[in-house]
C-alpha cells in the first residue's frame, strides 16, 4: 500500500475527498511521489488536485461592476519570508468555499476579507488558514477575494470592495440551499482592512451597491472583527488604508460615511472584537470606539484587547498562552452560530 | 467569704476590670498575630485553610468607638457568604502549597460598599490562585460608616494600603516575593483595588519604614472605577462619599482621573450586560491606561450580568484562565503555573 498521505496538510486536505476518488488519487500521488522529486513540488501539485474537490472558486460576477477595462493590469500572488501569500492588483473578485466535512446542524456561514491595507490581500494568513479552522467546528468559510481599490480598473475605488462583499453576502445567501448553509447564519469576519470592510458591510447593508433584483438582504447575521480599521477621521484613521480607498484628500462627507463607529444603529449585528493593545498599525481606539457605539444602541458585542501581540497576528497571538479562536469559538456556541459540541477535536495550531 | 464594697470602690473596680479587659484583648490580638505569622512559618499545611484572621492593626486608624456596632455574617440562599458592619479590618492568609514564583494576590471582595460577598468574591478566588502557587490574601476592609469613621471615604483605602504594607514587610516570612504583590477587586472592591492602584503616593496609614504601597499589578472584575454623575455606581458612592459629595470628593474617587504611567500593569474583565456597573467604568480606566503606556488587558463578555464571580456560567468561558495566561505573559506565575488546574463547573 503506497503511503500516499505523507503530510498533516495533505491529511487535512484528504478529508474532504470523496471516497471513490481515493483509490485514483492515491495512483496519481504514488506515481508521482516515485518518478517525480523534490516532494514540494509533489505536495504542491496534489495539493491543488485535492483542492478541486475540497473547495470550490467561483468569479463573483459575470460581469464586474463599476470596473474599466485595464488589460495590462494583471494579479499577483508573491509568497514572503514569512510564509505569508500576498495577493495584489486583484481585478476579477471571487469568493473560495470552504465546506466543512460535517456540520453538527447548525449550518453557520463565514465570509472572511483578509487585510493588508486595501493594496493586497494576506490571503492564507487571514484567509485559508482561518477557513480551515472554521471548517473544524463545522462552519463553512468563505474565502473573499475583493478588489482592491484602484481608478485603473475601478470608476468609484471607495465602493469597490464594499460591492464584492455585497455581492459576495447576496451569493452565499441566494445559494443558501445548495451550499447546505442557513441563510439566516451568515457572519463577516475581516481582519485589518478586511475588518474595515467587514464593518462596512454591516454598516451600510441598507443600501445595495450592486444589482439586487431579488431583494435579498445584504446584513450579515454576525460579525468578526479582528484588529480591524473601524474609522477614517483625522484622528484615528488608519492612513494607508485611507488613502487606498478614498484617495489623498477625501471630503469630510466621504470620511464620515466610511467612519463605521458613525453608522452604528441597531440594526448593526452582533460583533466580535479582538485586538491588542500595542498595535502600532491600527490605533486600538478604533475598536474601542465601534464597541461603545454598539454598546450605546445596546447590540450584543464582545470585547477582547490582549495586552500584547501587535498588529496582524491572524489566528494566532504568539505573546500569549490564550487561543482566541477558542474564545470566539464559544462566542458563538453562546450565540447558537454552531453547535455546543462544535470543534471537539480541533487541534490547536501553533 | 462575705466582701461589703462601697458604691465607690464598686465603680473604681469596674473601671480597673474594663482597663485590664482592654489590655487583656489587645495582648491576645497580638498573640493571634504572632502565632499566626509562627505557625505560617513552621506548619506547612496552614495553606489549605488559615484557621485565624489576622487584625490588620494594633490600633485601627481614624475609627471611633462604637460598642453596639457589630459584625454581622449570614449565608444568603445562593450560598454567598455576606459580611456586613465590618469595624475590625483583618486578612486572611491563604499560602499554596508550592509556589513557583511567590506571587502573592490581595482580594478586594465586592459589595457595593455595603456589604462583602466574602467567599465568592473572597476565598473562593484564593484557592483558583493557590492552583496557580499564588499566595492570596482576602482582605474584609471596613464598609464606610460614620458611626465607626472620622473620614470614612478613606477607611476601605487605609485598610487596603495596610494590607500590602504587611504582606510586603512580611514578604520573607510568607515566602513571597515583594515585587510580585498584586491587588484584585470586584465590583466596589474592583473600586478599592483602582484606588490602591492610582493613590499609592499618598499614605493614608503610619509608614514608618517607607515601604512602597504600590501594588505590582491589578486586577479588575467587573469594577466600578468612577464616582461621577455620569459613571457611577450610585450605590457604592452614597456608602463611601454619603449623599450630595463634593465635586472635589468625587474627583478625587474617580480613579479613571488619575492613571499615570506609574500605574500598575491592569487586567479588566466584564460583561456587557452589566446592569449594575455601566461597562463604560473600564472601558473608560483601559483607554486612560492606553494613553500611560501602561501594559493592559481587557475582556468584556457579551453576557454574565454583574457579580458572577470566579465563573462566568453563560459565557462558556473560562475568564480566570485567561487571567493566568496573562499572569503568566507578564512573568508573574510561572509558564508552568497550575498545570494541574481543575476547572470548576
Amino acid at each position: 500500500m503506497p503511503t500516499y498521505i505523507w503530510d498533516k496538510k495533505l491529511k487535512m486536505n484528504f478529508k474532504f475527498i470523496k471516497k471513490e476518488t481515493l483509490p485514483f488519487l492515491s495512483f496519481i500521488n504514488y506515481f508521482l511521489q516515485q518518478s517525480l522529486k523534490p516532494l514540494l513540488f509533489i505536495s504542491i501539485l496534489v495539493m491543488s488536485v485535492n483542492l478541486s474537490f475540497a473547495q470550490r472558486t467561483i468569479p463573483l460576477y459575470r460581469q464586474v461592476p463599476n470596473s474599466k477595462p485595464a488589460p495590462k493590469y494583471k494579479e499577483k500572488a508573491v509568497t514572503g519570508a514569512d510564509g505569508v501569500i500576498r495577493i495584489s492588483n486583484v481585478s476579477i473578485p471571487e469568493i473560495t468555499i470552504f465546506q466543512p466535512k460535517k456540520s453538527l446542524g447548525n449550518n453557520t456561514a463565514v465570509i472572511i476579507c483578509p487585510g493588508g491595507g486595501y493594496s493586497i490581500l494576506a490571503y492564507n494568513l487571514e484567509g485559508t488558514k482561518v477557513a480551515e479552522i472554521l471548517n473544524s467546528w463545522g462552519v463553512t468559510a468563505i474565502v473573499l477575494k475583493y478588489r482592491l481599490p484602484s481608478d485603473s480598473i475601478m470608476k468609484d475605488k471607495s465602493i469597490g470592495p464594499l460591492q464584492d462583499a455585497q455581492r459576495a453576502l447576496q451569493y452565499v445567501r441566494e445559494n443558501a440551499s445548495d451550499l447546505n448553509i442557513n441563510p439566516e447564519s451568515i457572519g463577516i469576519m475581516g481582519f485589518s482592512a478586511g475588518g474595515h470592510l467587514a464593518s462596512t458591510l454591516s454598516t451600510h447593508f441598507d443600501r445595495a451597491y450592486i444589482d439586487n433584483p431579488k431583494k435579498t438582504s445584504l446584513r450579515p447575521d454576525f460579525s468578526i472583527l479582528a484588529y480591524p480599521v473601524i474609522s477614517f477621521t483625522d484622528e484615528l484613521g488608519h492612513l494607508g488604508s485611507r488613502n487606498n480607498l478614498l484617495g489623498k484628500n477625501p471630503s469630510t462627507e466621504q470620511i464620515n460615511e466610511f467612519s463605521n463607529e458613525l453608522q452604528v444603529t441597531e440594526k448593526t449585528p452582533p460583533a466580535f472584537l479582538v485586538l491588542a493593545g500595542d498595535d502600532k498599525g491600527v490605533n486600538p481606539e478604533n475598536s474601542i470606539r465601534y464597541y461603545e457605539a454598539l454598546l450605546k444602541v445596546h447590540v450584543p458585542a464582545e470585547l477582547h484587547i490582549y495586552q500584547n501581540g501587535g498588529h496582524g497576528f491572524g489566528t494566532n497571538n504568539k505573546t500569549t498562552k490564550e487561543n482566541w479562536m477558542e474564545t470566539l469559538k464559544h462566542w458563538m456556541q453562546h450565540n447558537n452560530f454552531i453547535h455546543e459540541k462544535a470543534g471537539g477535536n480541533l487541534v490547536l495550531r501553533n | 467569704m462575705k466582701l461589703k464594697f462601697t458604691k465607690k470602690a464598686g465603680l473604681l473596680l469596674s473601671i480597673d476590670l474594663l482597663k485590664r479587659a482592654q489590655i487583656l484583648l489587645f495582648m491576645a490580638i497580638l498573640f493571634t498575630s504572632a502565632t499566626t505569622l509562627a505557625q505560617l512559618q513552621t506548619h506547612s499545611d496552614f495553606s489549605t485553610f488559615p484557621r485565624q484572621a489576622i487584625p490588620l492593626y494594633v490600633e485601627i486608624p481614624g475609627s471611633r468607638l462604637a460598642p453596639g456596632y457589630k459584625e454581622k455574617i449570614y449565608t444568603s440562599r445562593n450560598g454567598v457568604t455576606k459580611i456586613k458592619r465590618v469595624s475590625i479590618p483583618q486578612i486572611a492568609i491563604f499560602l499554596p502549597e508550592k509556589s513557583l514564583d511567590g506571587a502573592a494576590v490581595i482580594i478586594c471582595p465586592g459589595g457595593g460598599y455595603g456589604l462583602l460577598a466574602y467567599n465568592l468574591e473572597g476565598t473562593d478566588i484564593a484557592r483558583t490562585l493557590n492552583e496557580w502557587g499564588i499566595a492570596a490574601i482576602v482582605l474584609k476592609y471596613r464598609l464606610p460608616s460614620d458611626s465607626i469613621m472620622k473620614d470614612k471615604s478613606i477607611g476601605p483605602l487605609q485598610d487596603a494600603q495596610r494590607a500590602i504594607q504587611f504582606v510586603r514587610e512580611n514578604a520573607t516570612q510568607l515566602k513571597i516575593n515583594p515585587e510580585k504583590i498584586g491587588i484584585m477587586g470586584f465590583s466596589a472592591g474592583g473600586h478599592l483595588a483602582a484606588t490602591l492602584s492610582t493613590h499609592f503616593e499618598k499614605t493614608y496609614i503610619d509608614n514608618p519604614l517607607n515601604t512602597s504601597l504600590r501594588p505590582d499589578f491589578s486586577i479588575l472584575v467587573y469594577p466600578v472605577i468612577s464616582l461621577s454623575d455620569k459613571l457611577a455606581h450610585v450605590g457604592s458612592r452614597n456608602n463611601l462619599l454619603g449623599k450630595n459629595p463634593p465635586p472635589e470628593l468625587i474627583k478625587e474617587f474617580s480613579n479613571e482621573l488619575h492613571v499615570t504611567a506609574q500605574t500598575p500593569p491592569t487586567f479588566l474583565m466584564l460583561a456587557r450586560d452589566d446592569k449594575v456597573v455601566n461597562p463604560e467604568n473600564s472601558i473608560r480606566y483601559y483607554e486612560e491606561l492606553l494613553k500611560a503606556n501602561v501594559p493592559a488587558e481587557i475582556h468584556i463578555y457579551k453576557n454574565g450580568g454583574h457579580g458572577f464571580g470566579a465563573y462566568n456560567r453563560v459565557a462558556k468561558e473560562n475568564w480566570m484562565g485567561t487571567l493566568k495566561h496573562w499572569m503568566q505573559r507578564n512573568n508573574f506565575i510561572h509558564e508552568k503555573a497550575g498545570e494541574n488546574l481543575v476547572l470548576r463547573n
